[in-house]
């Protein structure tokens, strides 16, 4: 089983073990999840309630168990994490958080709420803040050390392995972002102007490469990188300029590591659909403090989920990823009591999705189109939920930066 | 409320269908494979076939393999799933060609269709035989157990193990069996015949519950009527629903009815008494029996046919009376109840499997005495474990248990208005006692009930961990699954004429099966040691029979 060279090996034994391991490992997600729980909520009710919805995560459920990956004890130290800097035990939140970040470097998308708030408050309100950052900072170099230390002499072969570049812009399934939508863009543009596709521009083929777009300019690593920093940047001033105040600082935390992580997975370059799943998991965690919470998080829940669709293409998974999302938003639906909350557009938009399940499944082999347009079902649930991920960001950023606003709205409702 | 039930419905398919990855019943194991093929090996035979041939012997339906033993709605039920089948990949139903098909599309196809008949029967069923039961104010029924009680009716694992795992079409004859059932509590009597008709059409073992049936049917007829045309009343009301089922009866034989010949080759299919009193090792009394008299040596088939009739009907017959003198739907369901559990533990040819016929009307009746219930139906899954076992499906069993007693767990933590009782033991975890209904005389017995649940559990725990680790004694290969059926032999006590009483014990065998298997892992059992242990093992399963005869 461990030889390397037995690519593709699999028996049932084998099966079982790696399963039975991504149970195992999702214990350290169960004691994240606990742990949050104690900081952030009272009260058995939003207990068991809060408890649900992180441990029941569909998305969570698809990725790890059906699909196959270790996510589960990724996030269960990112909320260890959290609640250690909830309960403002600072050195061991950046522990946690080094650790992570060398388990998979996708967290660094998160880094920049985690610096500036520990910094923030942790050295700057401390006494001596040059010792609390000297402090920090050999606690995150020793983690560097531990994990890179035996590949010292090949780290630029490492840093190639980390940083793929060379991906292009989308996955081969297209992760509900902005570029899905721009890339659509393009195409419609080129179908408008008429432009010649002759370099093979076929960019729903299934292949994973560089492209380049027809009409609209084509896009580079850097141009997305910028893009991420800038549509950062607000969030990250907002959490340096926000008075410390210990009820609400926390949930102002966690919203601007959901931000950094929704931001990043909008504009990044190469991003994978399962990246939604670190827009979720830190979103689930407010899910009992306010309304409005709540209602994001039922909307993000159910978008981002159906976008994982494409990951379980088995014919005898189908019922069982839609029954699953099914039950979870219904139960979270009935249990949260966001009835009054949820905006009618956002509910016709939510109806959508069956629509958009009944033309992958049904539809299409109906209007024989299924030969015609073999990719059109994947573009169209791209497309779709990346028209919700839009919005949630949007609604989302602007609720984080005036608070305010949002408030006043839903008391004059 | 509609969310409420989008819910309960997308829950139990949910589970269904993962339960549908599962192995299914002799997948991959020629020549015979199992219940698998035969549904798929009838669907062939009938979609092929002129209608006359179903049941008959001929050169292209060999009745040695999987030849249809079911009644006609069930051949037509394998008709229309056939011909969907046929249209999908003909492959699928080839006549002689497509014996033993393994084939991932065909799985998925067959595990559909079971499916689609737990979304537009069984599971719409059974949840509007909980809404009419909780409506019907019989006890106090909270919020929290309505809850409770549809979530035990929707997911119990035993049907969802057999149905969607070892794969069978129970569901539909249960579903027809409890819409019988609902539209009986409706007070719809005709259409509730109609229905009970259709179900026993489907399977011939819901003649378990047909004797109440007709009792209840009966006494209805001749008591809400005024003083001076009761009996006529009653007459011409029985004649309607006497008509009905024989009208339906007709409908669904007519293809057969050429010939009284070939009326009795359906009926010879359907009533098998060549193949002995029972087949593998079965939670009831004949197998438990077996140990201390070998029944099938001393004993020819039609001896022991009349013998398990007169046994069936002696015990159904004092709860029948009960039944004809109070006839209420609760009456019913107790009377349902026991008759079901005559049959399983005294009729001939009973199959691990009809234990499900008991668990319908022990889940209908489940919010009147939860625990019991619910001790009930965990004994009941488990006694299929061996036929589990054989079809690889050990570990969804665990699994699916796990999930329902945490489910259950969860429920009982709801809030509810109802006070709670102050002292709970921690050793509760599944904190059972909370959904107890609270009445202050009988608390003694409810705690026997409460332990006895928990013990049980503990014993059915280690029976499963000697089952798959500890090697059975060479010269006694079955003693694992003899031990669990008897372990899961109930006893019922009939409702008596005058109270009503109804009371499971459970014979438990766990302590004689430990101390048997360290003795033998001991000594290297000689062949005196093994007559010992015999002995020693049989005493106690007299147990049962004793019971039987109180």
């Amino acid at each position: 089983m461990l030889e390397v060279k037995n690519l593709n090996y699999a028996n049932d034994m084998t099966i079982t073990f790696m399963r039975l391991s991504v149970i195992i490992s999702d214990i350290v997600y169960a004691f994240g999840v606990k742990s949050c729980i104690d900081v952030l909520c009272s009260g058995s009710l939003k207990r068991n309630f809060l408890t649900y919805v992180l441990l029941g995560n569909v998305g969570l459920f698809f990725v790890d168990h059906i699909h196959f990956q270790y996510n589960g004890i990724m996030f269960g130290i990112l909320l260890l994490s959290i609640s250690k800097m909830c309960h403002e035990k600072y050195l061991q939140s950046a522990f946690f958080f080094a650790m992570l970040l060398h388990m998979k470097h996708i967290f660094i998308y998160v880094s920049p709420a985690y610096i500036v708030y520990l910094l923030k408050c942790y050295c700057i309100r401390s006494e001596s803040p040059l010792r609390s950052l000297i402090k920090l900072g050999s606690i995150v170099i020793a983690v560097t050390i531990t994990s890179f230390g035996p590949f010292y002499n090949q780290m630029p072969q490492v840093i190639a392995r980390l940083f793929p570049f060379k991906r292009g812009l989308c996955h081969a399934y297209w992760a509900p972002n902005f570029w899905t939508l721009y890339n659509v863009m393009d195409k419609a543009a080129s179908k408008v102007f008429a432009v010649e596709a002759e370099k093979s521009a076929m960019n729903t083929g299934g292949l994973v490469q560089e492209f380049h777009h027809l009409v609209l300019p084509s896009i580079k690593p850097i141009t997305t990188f910028i893009l991420t920093f800038l549509a950062i940047l607000p969030c990250i001033l907002k959490l340096v300029f926000i008075k410390f105040d210990k009820q609400s600082t926390h949930r102002q935390f966690i919203q601007s590591i959901v931000l950094c992580a929704c931001t990043s997975f909008m504009f990044g370059w190469h991003v994978h659909e399962k990246a939604i799943l670190m827009v979720l998991i830190p979103l689930s965690l407010l899910s009992t403090s306010t309304k409005n919470d709540a209602t994001a998080t039922f909307f993000l829940s159910l978008v981002g989920s159906y976008s994982l669709f494409p990951l379980l293409f088995n014919a005898e998974l189908t019922m069982v990823k839609a029954l699953f999302l099914i039950s979870f938003i219904t139960l979270f639906y009935i249990q949260s009591g966001i009835r009054r909350n949820l905006k009618i557009y956002e509910f016709i938009y939510g109806c959508g999705f069956i629509f958009v399940f009944w033309y992958e499944q049904q539809l299409q082999y109906i209007f024989a189109l299924n030969e015609r347009l073999p990719f059109l079902p994947l573009l169209i649930t791209s497309v779709y939920c990346s028209i919700g991920v839009t919005y949630f960001w949007l609604i989302y950023y602007f609720s984080f930066l005036f608070p305010g606003e949002s408030l006043r709205r839903q008391k004059i409702k | 409320m509609y969310a409420k039930i989008v819910l309960a419905v997308s829950i139990g398919m949910l589970i269904r269908s993962i339960i549908s990855l599962h192995p299914y019943s002799g997948q991959n194991t020629p020549p015979m494979y199992g219940d698998f093929e035969a549904q798929r090996h009838w669907q062939e035979v009938v979609v092929n076939l002129p209608i006359s041939d179903w049941y008959r012997n001929t050169s292209d339906n060999d009745l040695m393999y999987w030849g249809l033993d079911y009644p006609p709605l069930s051949a037509y039920h394998s008709f229309i799933v056939g011909q969907v089948a046929k249209f999908i990949n003909p492959k699928f139903v080839t006549l002689h060609e497509s014996r033993g098909l393994t084939d991932d599309s065909h799985k998925h196809f067959m595990r559909t269709s079971v499916l689609v008949a737990d979304l537009l029967l069984y599971i719409p069923a059974m949840l509007i035989c909980c809404q009419l039961i909780s409506q019907k104010n019989w006890f106090k029924i909270d919020e929290r157990l309505s809850t409770l009680y549809t979530a035990v009716a929707v997911l119990y694992p035993g049907q969802i193990l057999i149905d969607n795992g070892h794969f069978q079409y129970n569901n539909i004859s249960l579903g027809l069996a409890a819409a019988a059932i609902i539209f009986l509590l409706r007070n719809q009597n005709v259409i509730s015949a109609i229905f009970f008709t259709l179900s026993l059409n489907y399977k011939q073992m819901e003649l378990y519950h047909a004797l109440p049936f007709f009792v209840y049917l009966l006494a209805t007829c001749f008591k809400e009527s005024s003083r001076k045309l009761v009996f006529i009343d009653g007459l011409l009301r029985l004649i309607k629903i006497g008509g009905v089922v024989i009208l339906t009866f007709i409908v669904l034989w007519f293809p057969w009815f050429e010939s009284i010949k070939d009326v009795l080759q359906v009926l010879h299919r359907i009533f098998p008494l060549a193949r002995g009193v029972f087949e593998d090792k079965v939670s009831n009394v004949w197998c438990i029996v077996n140990v201390v008299i070998p029944l099938r040596d001393n004993f020819p088939n039609e001896r022991m046919a009349v013998i398990c009739l007169t046994c069936t009907l002696g015990s159904i017959l004092p709860s029948l009376i009960h039944l004809f003198r109070n006839s209420n739907p609760k009456t019913f369901l107790l009377s349902l109840i026991n008759s079901s559990l005559a049959f399983f533990l005294f009729s001939f040819q009973v199959h691990e499997k009809s234990i499900l016929l008991a668990t319908l009307p022990v889940m209908l009746y489940f919010p009147m005495d939860p625990l019991l219930c619910l001790w009930f139906l965990q004994i009941a899954t488990f006694s299929m474990i061996p036929l589990l076992v054989r079809d690889k499906l050990l570990l969804a069993f665990i699994a699916l248990n796990a999930f329902y007693l945490l489910l259950i767990k969860l429920l009982t933590e709801l809030p509810t208005k109802r006070k709670e009782k102050t002292l709970e033991s921690k050793l509760d975890i599944f904190k059972l006692s909370r959904i107890q209904p609270i009445h202050s005389k009988s608390s003694f017995f409810d705690n026997c009930k409460l332990w006895g649940f928990y013990l049980s559990l503990c014993g059915q725990i280690i029976l499963l961990i000697s089952l798959t680790f500890v090697p059975p004694p060479q010269h006694l290969p079955h003693i694992f699954p003899l031990l669990i059926s008897a372990f899961s032999c109930e006893v019922v006590d009939e409702s008596d004429g005058c109270g009503g009483k109804f009371s499971t014990i459970i014979v438990s065998e766990q302590f004689t099966g430990k101390s048997l298997l360290q003795r033998h892992r001991l000594v290297n059992a000689a062949l005196s040691e093994e007559l010992k242990t015999i002995h020693a093992f049989s005493q106690k399963t007299f147990t049962p029979e004793q019971w039987a005869q109180r």
